[in-house]
């Protein structure tokens, strides 16, 4: 691996959001195949985070930082990428539910799904059901995944499941749920599909979701 | 600094001690006095509980943190919950009373009354509480700092509703305020990834912060919270503080000394202001369960409680994690026979899912564990909205019948009966004389 493709992989891993894209930048002009920088740069290094997370050598803050900087790094590489095949192992929506902001943990999700090879649409937060609704329809994903971090607005996922079942939409997505107050119990209940207890639960899930 | 202050300062290392002396004859935390000869007023919520209070036993205390459980099952829209202090407290108090909990407490959205008072957007809904809006934070860019200062408090936001509520929760015995804690403030105001970004890549702005927060705006909010509550101490909720939240580095750099210097600041017109939940070890993945991480956010919790002899077990999935390692923590001051007081939180996604053999089950191990030595309180953690009230009834049951003073000597020989109970709505129909929650 050239020392600036490690160099790129280092500054996702460190957190470095201002880093990463300099540094991209820097291989983008010196030739270097931007799906090159992906593959060997950008993606191990949001999967090294991972792994240091999961060793507890990181921890939030870490993680955090590391996501910032991939989403940076992709925001970067992504214009360089039209038109070139990326093989993807499906297509995910996501977004928090009506009602709650909370944001964190989807954006580590979403950080953690994209580096898996999963093309990611983040709806963002607040995401009443007719959007999710309209973006099934639209998108025709794989995987509709949706988070809630409060115990007032979990209540709203029981809700958009029966909304989908009532209008034959259920089996046209698989849907995994997540978030601080949700548990395995909690999306059997409801009838999800999978339940990520955290973001490199929600990456085995997904993959599983997919038969991969 | 004041004489007050002086006074205060001076006393601090006495009032430890006697805490210390108040732990070995046996008094748990949070433990309210109800007068006796309260009488009971259909129309008033808060009787219910009081006159319930007003007769209970000597044993392991237990209680709960349960805003939307109460709005649930009182069926209030939230928006008057969280925002009517007559309603949130009479509803806390009838759920507290339908219990049987040891202690009650009205209160809501703890982290957002001083944001939204300094300008920060808040969103409302009909079936929940509060929330910031993460995606338009007050302090945006650096040179927002400026926008920070201290508002006419009592005329700004929801503030005059919390003080209320505090108020209220004086009736009930319960005589401590709140406020969000330094660092959680600094985050529902930046929003946590740029304050992370500001603590890695610009500390002198997070010093600007945290100093602004400690120095000028909390302690203006509770120098009010002092005059128009009646109150001297004020616990600071911490939430965004945890490990794994922050790494314990940063815990020690960044919460530490912001709390340690409000506390100071707040001492100079007698305010005993503490943060709680800081240090507190809620690692979610067992198989990372690590003792050594465990000890030092329980050194990181003796600094926040400026030494007194009390310990957390907060909002982590104790009912997963092995107790011993908290025994082997605690047993030097067993030896030197202290007796310490430990926070016992019940995890609330266990209370949620059940089964009720599962909560029964854990409520004995912290007794049976903890609750000899140690001065033990049971806290059910922000029991979820729709949780199923037999679970609740169970762990209440199970609290006091293990937990009865003295402890029988082994508690599988201690007959368990949790009562068939009836509704919610039943409870309060009865207990009103048929007019209902008056709310």
């Amino acid at each position: 691996m050239s020392d600036i493709v490690e160099t790129v992989k280092q500054t996702i891993v460190d957190g470095d959001d201002d880093g990463a894209v300099a540094q991209i930048e820097k291989a983008l002009m010196e030739g270097i195949d931007p799906v090159k920088v992906l593959k060997q740069a950008i993606v191990p290094g949001i999967e090294r985070a991972g792994e240091l997370w999961h060793d507890n050598v990181y921890f939030m803050p870490d993680v955090v930082l590391s996501a910032e900087a991939f989403k940076a790094a992709m925001k970067a590489v992504e214009p360089h990428l039209a038109g070139r095949e990326i093989t993807k192992l499906g297509t995910v929506i996501m977004g928090v539910v009506a009602g709650d902001m909370h944001d964190l943990g989807k954006s580590i999700v979403i950080a953690m799904l994209t580096g898996a090879g999963f093309e990611v649409i983040d709806l963002g937060v607040d995401v009443p059901t007719e959007t999710f609704i309209e973006k099934i329809g639209e998108l025709k994903p794989d995987i509709m995944g949706v988070g809630c971090y409060m115990t007032t607005t979990m209540l709203e996922l029981k809700a958009m499941i029966t909304f989908l079942k009532d209008n034959g939409l259920r089996d046209k997505v698989k849907i995994m749920i997540g978030g601080v107050p949700t548990t395995q119990q909690f999306a059997d209940e409801i009838g999800a599909d999978a339940w990520g207890k955290d973001a490199l639960d929600a990456v085995d899930k997904a993959r599983k979701l997919m038969g991969a | 600094m004041g004489i007050r202050g002086l006074l205060l300062r001076s006393a601090l290392p006495l009032l430890s001690r006697v805490g210390t002396m108040m732990a070995k004859k046996g008094s748990a935390p949070f433990t309210t006095k109800i007068t006796k000869g309260i009488t009971l007023d259909p129309r008033d919520p808060k009787t219910w509980w009081m006159v319930y209070a007003a007769q209970k036993q000597s044993r392991t205390p237990i209680m709960a943190i349960m805003p939307d459980h109460s709005m649930f099952l009182g069926g209030v829209p939230a928006r008057k919950f969280y925002s009517d202090a007559r309603v949130n407290v009479n509803t806390t108090a009838a759920v507290a009373a339908y219990y049987g909990f040891d202690s009650a407490s009205g209160g809501g959205d703890t982290y957002n009354y001083e944001a939204e008072a300094l300008g920060q957007k808040l969103i409302y809904s009909d079936n929940a509480m509060p929330t910031a809006d993460f995606r338009d934070p007050l302090i945006k860019e650096h040179k927002d700092l400026a926008k920070l200062k201290a508002p006419d408090w009592l005329t700004t936001g929801r503030i005059r509703f919390i003080l209320d509520v505090i108020k209220l929760n004086k009736v009930l015995g319960y005589k401590t305020g709140k406020f969000c804690a330094p660092f959680s403030l600094a985050v529902t105001l930046r929003s946590y990834p740029k304050l992370i970004k500001d603590l890695k890549k610009n500390p002198q702005f997070a010093h600007d912060l945290f100093t602004v927060l400690s120095d000028e705006i909390l302690p203006s909010y509770l120098k009010l919270q002092k005059k128009y509550c009646g109150v001297r101490a004020a616990t600071g909720a911490d939430a965004w503080a945890v490990f794994p939240n922050l790494s314990l580095d940063l815990i020690e750099e960044w919460v530490v000394p912001y709390s340690e210097r409000l506390f100071n600041n707040c001492l100079d017109f007698g305010m005993m202001a503490m943060t709680a939940g800081g240090g507190d070890y809620c690692e979610e993945r067992l198989e990372k369960f690590d003792k050594d991480i465990l000890f030092k956010c329980f050194a990181i919790q003796k600094k926040l409680l400026s030494n007194m002899p009390m310990f957390v077990l907060g909002t982590g999935p104790w009912h997963e994690y092995p107790l011993e390692p908290v025994v082997e923590y605690l047993t030097p001051y067993k030896e030197k026979g202290i007796r310490i007081a430990i926070v016992a939180y019940m995890n609330a996604r266990l209370l949620r899912d059940g089964p009720v053999e599962r909560i029964v089950d854990n409520i004995k191990r912290f007794i049976d564990v903890l609750g000899r030595d140690y001065n033990l309180a049971i806290i059910l953690a922000n029991i979820p909205a729709d949780t199923q009230p037999q679970h609740i009834h169970a762990a209440v049951a199970a609290a006091h019948t293990y937990g009865s003073f003295p402890l029988a000597s082994n508690l599988d020989e201690v007959a368990l009966e949790v009562p068939e109970r009836e509704s919610f709505q039943e409870y309060a129909e009865k207990m009103s004389a048929g007019t209902g929650l008056n709310i």
